[in-house]
């Protein structure tokens, strides 16, 4: 057991980590598909923020760096890694979202989820950064330090190929 | 059936909500921070600016053998002058003073305009079902060797002059003609009395001071000096630091689920170094935040230390619960 007292500025710092922590997470959850490795990467971001955030002026500047670095500590962290196949669909025993499964069914959405993990790492990031985290194409584009037309691009040609799998997944 | 891309995204926006950290993750950043942090005091922060913690983790001061050994003679006489003092308030009350004099009203005690660091207060009473009398205050002391109170002992055997908990010598209005201790603003002449407080002094506190509030100062707030606030660790106060702290036990729910985490504890670290007004700050869940409180109620610190001189500080404190 420890018991440790806290300064006002560690109480402030620890307030920063509460109120971003869920979504430095799970940016590195998806790119990352790893938990135990999601949360060391967020570990490292929150150690880059503390040394850093003398440099940062707002709260929205601080969330903004917050989501690049945890994109970016987490594709560094894929590619220390080995490559992992990707996973063939016949692999997968997940049972099958209903014909008529609507968006927000949890089958459906486990499925995406699997899905995506199964794309490349810049892809995985683009999926997380628009639909987990609303981010605008130009948005995007300004994180991950590509043109807004990569990124869009990127998002259409995911969007045709999850399409298709859900498809042969559905059927 | 998802047919347009339209019908894919909101299954993709659905399928991608956020998910909620572990909970280990935050002891785990501040656990290497501390371990980044060289071991010694750092410098003060010239002034307080948003969004810069500096992650000072309790330290000790180096000291020359000769102010350690200084150090220790001087807590061995005060020490062993409280011995004496309370070995000698071990009689039964003689008989309660009963000489007041009519004197002119004395004016209410300023405000006190509070410097972020200032803070502090006092009370005290014994319980009386009568108001506090009127008198003159004690004399102010760095330290309280005895709380005021109405005489009780005729020719006490160690005479130590009442006094009560003022850092910085401060001017308060007073009814210093009255020969006896009081509270001068008080109206009640008629029964020496030390009013509804406790722990003698008088008022309607606690702890050995003038006033309604806590400690063994004068005022409304809480820990002795003068004031309405309460200190906190920071600047030019120093953090207490915990010299006894027993484990907390683990609620059986907890145990059986193997849920561990932190609950983090606000609570007063008074100048004795004792733990009041123990609350949670940030629940932990499965019946580990009253064991936690438990806990921390059994705490002793040496208390923060404001230029030199004991203070009652608010903190936090982080309570880990872990299975090994």
């Amino acid at each position: 057991m420890q018991a440790n007292i806290l300064s006002a500025h560690d109480q402030a710092f620890r307030d920063l980590m509460l109120d971003h922590q869920s979504m430095v997470f799970s940016i590195a959850l998806r790119i990352l598909n790893d938990r135990f490795l999601a949360e060391e990467a967020a570990q490292d971001v929150f150690l880059e923020l503390h040394a850093q955030l003398p440099k940062l002026e707002s709260p929205d500047h601080i969330a903004n760096w917050l989501r690049r670095a945890a994109v970016h500590r987490s594709i560094d962290r894929l590619r220390q890694r080995e490559r992992r196949p990707e996973v063939a669909m016949d692999a997968v025993d997940l049972p099958e979202p209903a014909a008529e499964a609507a968006p927000g069914d949890p089958l459906l959405s486990r499925q995406l989820r699997q899905l995506v993990a199964s794309l490349p790492a810049t892809q995985r990031a683009v999926i997380a950064l628009r639909y987990q985290e609303d981010r605008t194409p130009e948005e995007i584009a300004e994180l991950l330090g590509m043109p807004v037309a990569t990124v869009k691009s990127h998002l259409r040609r995911t969007l045709q190929l999850l399409r298709e799998k859900l498809t042969r997944v559905l059927r | 059936m998802i047919d347009t891309d339209a019908e894919l995204e909101q299954a993709l926006a659905a399928a991608f909500a956020r998910e909620a950290a572990p909970a280990s993750l935050i002891p785990a950043v501040e656990a290497r921070l501390r371990e980044l942090v060289a071991p010694v005091a750092l410098a003060q922060p010239a002034a307080p600016r948003p969004y810069v913690p500096t992650f000072a983790g309790l330290s000790l001061r180096t000291q020359s053998r000769w102010t350690s050994l200084l150090s220790l003679g001087a807590h061995a006489v005060v020490a062993s002058l409280l011995l004496l003092f309370a070995l000698s308030q071990w009689h039964t009350r003689v008989t309660r003073a009963n000489s007041l004099a009519t004197v002119e009203a004395v004016s209410p005690i300023p405000a006190l305009t509070l410097r972020d660091t200032m803070g502090g207060g006092g009370g005290g009473g014994d319980h009386s079902p009568v108001e506090a009398s009127k008198g003159r205050l004690p004399q102010m002391s760095k330290t309280q060797l005895a709380p005021p109170q109405l005489l009780r002992l005729d020719h006490p055997k160690l005479p130590v002059a009442p006094s009560i908990v003022m850092p910085q010598p401060v001017k308060l209005p007073d009814a210093a003609q009255m020969p006896n201790l009081g509270i001068p603003q008080s109206q009640q002449v008629a029964l020496g009395a030390q009013g509804s407080g406790s722990g003698s002094g008088f008022g309607t506190g606690a702890g050995g001071g003038i006033g309604n509030g806590r400690g063994n100062g004068i005022g409304p707030g809480i820990g002795g000096g003068y004031g309405g606030g309460l200190m906190k660790v920071g600047g030019v106060v120093s953090a207490p630091v915990l010299i006894y702290s027993p484990d907390p036990e683990f609620s059986d729910e907890a145990r059986r689920a193997k849920y561990q985490g932190i609950c983090v504890v606000g609570l007063i670290v008074d100048a004795q170094g004792n733990p009041r007004e123990a609350r949670v700050v940030r629940p932990l869940g499965m019946g580990l935040d009253q064991k936690a409180l438990e806990a921390v109620r059994q705490y002793k610190f040496k208390p923060a230390l404001y230029k030199g001189r004991p203070v009652a500080v608010a903190i936090d404190i982080e309570v880990n619960f872990r299975i090994y």
